[in-house]
């Protein structure tokens, strides 16, 4: 099977990518309701212990204040991740179209960085005030990611000049 | 650009057209048109050979090097 191309790996996860960014989109416009939903659920009501624990490791103990810190905390990284999404989306349209060594895919990659950074500064004010393993273990996969992608678009960036010298060299 | 492209003055001297030029050299009418509006970022010694051959020139006829003042600061 082809990498890149029409029919290929690329255009597969394309169709992922975009299937995720439309869930994306509707948990963002239900996020009010999943998170009231989430607050009164069975499983998070208060134990012996007085203390409510999630089952989804989104928050050890979700007091009834942290319900606007979670809202806005779920909106912006929502937010971040519907832009990282769809520049991860402008990536492999572009190689799917054959168009690889391409100053647009450096420039969708360094955008993925910054989503992936303001993401990770999200997760960074999370620790601080409702600390989990999840949010920690997100905090370092966000981390890496925004580094890999910041990387990734300059090696795109060098290719894009490469290519291009090379086309203009008669 | 300080490298001056001359190839239309060559050209016009040997009264060769684009097409009949692009086909002695072997070379694409459109790559042949981005060293003629010297929009080329380099040129291969073969080409630059191949291209000498059909006008019968030396390089130097083909190419000038024009300082950046003379050139308007382009």
């Amino acid at each position: 099977m082809k990498i890149t191309g029409k029919r290929s790996i690329t255009w597969f996860l394309k169709i992922a990518v975009d299937l995720v960014l439309v869930i994306n989109i509707i948990v963002l416009i239900a996020l009010p309701f999943i998170l009231n939903a989430i607050y009164n659920s069975p499983a998070l009501q208060p134990g012996q212990s007085g203390e409510r624990v999630s089952t989804l490791w989104l928050i050890n103990e979700i007091p009834d204040e942290s319900y606007a810190f979670m809202l806005i905390f779920l909106y912006f990284s929502g937010i971040c991740t519907a832009f990282m999404l769809f520049s991860l989306h402008r990536v492999l349209r572009n190689l799917a179209d054959g168009r690889i060594l391409d100053h647009a895919n450096a420039s969708a990659l360094k955008h993925l960085s910054v989503a992936c950074g303001s993401l990770v500064s999200a997760f960074i004010v999370k620790i601080i005030f409702y600390n989990t393993f999840l949010t920690m273990f997100c905090f370092f996969i966000f981390i890496v990611l925004a580094l890999f992608s910041l990387i990734l678009s300059e090696v795109f960036r060098q290719g894009a000049v490469v290519k291009e010298e090379n086309e203009l060299t008669i | 650009m300080a490298i001056r492209i001359n190839l239309d003055v060559m050209m016009a001297k040997r009264k060769m057209s684009l097409n009949e030029l692009s086909e002695k050299v072997g070379i694409t009418l459109a790559n042949l048109s981005i060293l003629k509006t010297s929009k080329a970022k380099a040129i291969r010694f073969s080409t630059l050979e191949e291209i000498c051959k059909a006008l019968d020139c030396q390089p130097g006829d083909i190419l000038e090097f024009v300082p950046d003042e003379e050139n308007g600061g382009r």
